[in-house]
């Protein structure tokens, strides 16, 4: 569906609105639970929900819809994402695009439904992990979905959208005039068979080979945000609603005469290229809601530039103020 | 005599069975099945329009020997795959082809679709093991059977009573057509090809989810003879509801 339209209100129902535009297939199978309900409860209104009886139900009709050539979203919270990684290696094998929208809520186990970005180091896991855009921003979020969706497509390869439980619940405007190319995938093909079995080593070892150069070329697609890093000598480097927080502290250190800076991956994985990044940086701040995820994550770009990390947990979110101070006491 | 003699195909290689040499032991149903299968939508003409999905186990290359557009589902996965697919495409003729060890693995998604009435046929070839894993024991093996997993034969103290799988999903409302049927005789494998035939006309007029329970052989992990299989088979159908279970 295209048509321009703004819309202001929750993330869950701009985002919720962006699904229904983008999806061609009539009907998005879910199994609802808190924090992802709200998305749920937005697309059956507008007609397009069917339930499912278990995650693992939804990730395979999701495939399936997906290997017939037509355009569906999985969507995930916390530790369900689990249930998806099995589908999501699946639609590498099978090179058809498969896309999941992923809330990232306090864990390990249960925990609780406040924000958390503790799955990073799951989502990047891999060979050939899944394309991962993550928005900082509500405004944001339709206009990257719908690039995600482009660069899946494209690629026949999966993406995960992946936005934490606090952006979810924060309000915003966004312009809906989503538009994605066209293409064709799967069965829709002249495809006669979708498989990821190869029982000959060779012929794995060519299928594998064949994966490695498309995700070659996947790699070159990865970006980030980069705020006011031209002459930057304090890095922040932070990815979703620590971006959002992250990007006012640097507004404020710059205000005080402290040459700040912020790199915001809005793809994180690939991550693209950070090594010429760091050349002023004296310091480096990763700000994050995990035990260390990103700042492991981004350690091998950094060469001898010290690292420090400002994190909060168990559905905690950095503070402004805090990081303000912590980045002034440690000048 | 003058009279003109009219000649009549009654018999022949299914059109759309290819002639690749199947990897399945001596004596195994899901080669009766495949060949049932690609008779039974070769002579409803629905060759270019038929889709199957098939889980993960033994008949998981099954796309190898039968002539459609076929995908090879994650384990478990089957249904959940077929029932994408028709919701992608209300027009295809889709049906999952699973073994009971992967059914029930995926056995969510099986209750989903059959609660929902997905217009799928679900095919479930029960050999009562799970052949892929050399023969574990599935949850159908019957009382008393040695797996790999039950070497002392099957006991219900200590791992449970078989279940019966389309007694277990006769509630379901969605779920307009069940019935069992078997290839351990010639007589069977006619009756079993009716049975899919039906199933595949109901999906057709949009009836709802089909499902059929085929028992098997797997003379291999049985230990057995192929003869001395199939006589295991009927032995254990015999005790079974057969036929038509439910229909519209």
């Amino acid at each position: 569906m295209t048509g321009s339209m703004f819309m202001q209100g929750k993330a869950s129902a701009i985002l919720g609105e962006a699904i229904v535009r983008l999806v061609d297939n009539g009907r998005v199978y879910g199994f609802s639970h808190p924090p992802v309900n709200e998305i749920y409860e937005y697309i059956a209104k507008k007609g397009i929900f069917a339930p499912a009886f278990s995650i693992k139900e939804m990730a395979e009709i999701g495939l399936g819809i997906s290997t017939a050539g037509k355009r569906t979203f999985v969507i995930t919270s916390g530790t369900g994402i689990y249930d998806c990684m099995e589908a999501i290696s699946y639609a590498t094998s099978y090179e058809v695009p498969f896309l999941s929208i992923h809330i990232g809520k306090s864990i390990p186990g249960f925990g609780n439904p406040y924000p958390y970005q503790g799955d990073l180091e799951i989502l990047k896991a891999g060979d050939f992990p899944p394309i991962i855009f993550c928005p900082y921003m509500v405004d944001e979020i339709p206009f990257l979905l719908s690039q995600m969706v482009e660069l899946s497509e494209r690629y026949r390869h999966p993406a995960v959208f992946y936005l934490d439980s606090a952006l979810l619940n924060m309000t915003g405007g966004a312009d809906l005039n989503l538009k994605v190319p066209e293409a064709s995938w799967g069965l829709r093909t002249e495809k006669r068979v979708i498989s990821s079995i190869y029982l000959e080593v060779r012929d794995m070892e060519k299928r594998l080979s064949g994966l490695k150069e498309k995700y070659n070329l996947i790699r070159k697609e990865a970006r980030s945000h980069l705020y006011m890093m031209e002459d930057a000598e304090y890095v922040v480097v932070a990815y979703g609603i620590c971006a959002y927080i992250a990007k006012k502290a640097v507004d404020e250190l710059r205000l005080m005469d402290i040459k700040a800076g912020m790199i915001n991956p809005v793809i994180l994985s690939p991550l693209s290229d950070l090594n010429g990044q760091f050349v002023r940086a004296k310091k480096i701040y990763v700000v994050e809601m995990s035990n260390g995820q990103l700042y492991r994550y981004i350690k091998g770009y950094v060469g001898g530039v010290e690292m420090k990390t400002y994190n909060a947990y168990g559905g905690l979110i950095p503070d402004k103020g805090g990081l303000i101070d912590y980045i002034k006491g440690s000048l | 005599m003058d009279e003109k003699r009219k000649i009549e195909k009654v018999y022949g290689f299914p059109e759309i069975l290819t002639e690749k040499k199947a990897h399945f032991c001596p004596g195994c149903s899901h080669g009766i099945m495949t060949k049932v299968i690609s008779e039974a939508i070769g002579e409803m003409g629905l060759e270019d329009s038929s889709i199957g999905v098939y889980g993960a186990g033994c008949a998981a290359i099954m796309y190898d020997y039968i002539n459609i557009k076929g995908v090879a589902a994650p384990p478990g996965g089957a249904v959940g795959i077929a029932t994408g697919i028709k919701s992608a495409g209300k027009g295809s003729l889709v049906f999952a082809y699973q073994g009971e060890g992967d059914l029930f693995y995926g056995l969510s998604s099986l209750i989903g679709a059959g609660v929902r009435g997905e217009g799928i046929t679900i095919i479930c070839e029960n050999n009562l093991n799970m052949g892929i894993s050399g023969g574990a024991m599935s949850p159908a093996t019957p009382v008393g059977v040695m797996t790999t997993t039950s070497p002392q034969g099957r006991h219900i103290a200590s791992y449970g009573a078989p279940v019966s799988i389309a007694e277990m999903l006769k509630d379901i409302k969605g779920i307009k057509y069940i019935a069992r049927c078997s290839t351990h005789s010639p007589g069977a494998v006619r009756k079993t090809k009716s049975i899919i035939k039906k199933a595949f006309e109901l999906q057709l007029y949009g009836e709802g989810t089909a499902f059929i329970e085929a028992l098997g052989m797997c003379p291999t992990n049985m230990h057995l003879t192929p003869v001395e299989a199939a006589l295991k088979i009927r032995e254990v159908y015999g005790e079974l509801q057969t036929g038509e279970i439910k229909h519209p």
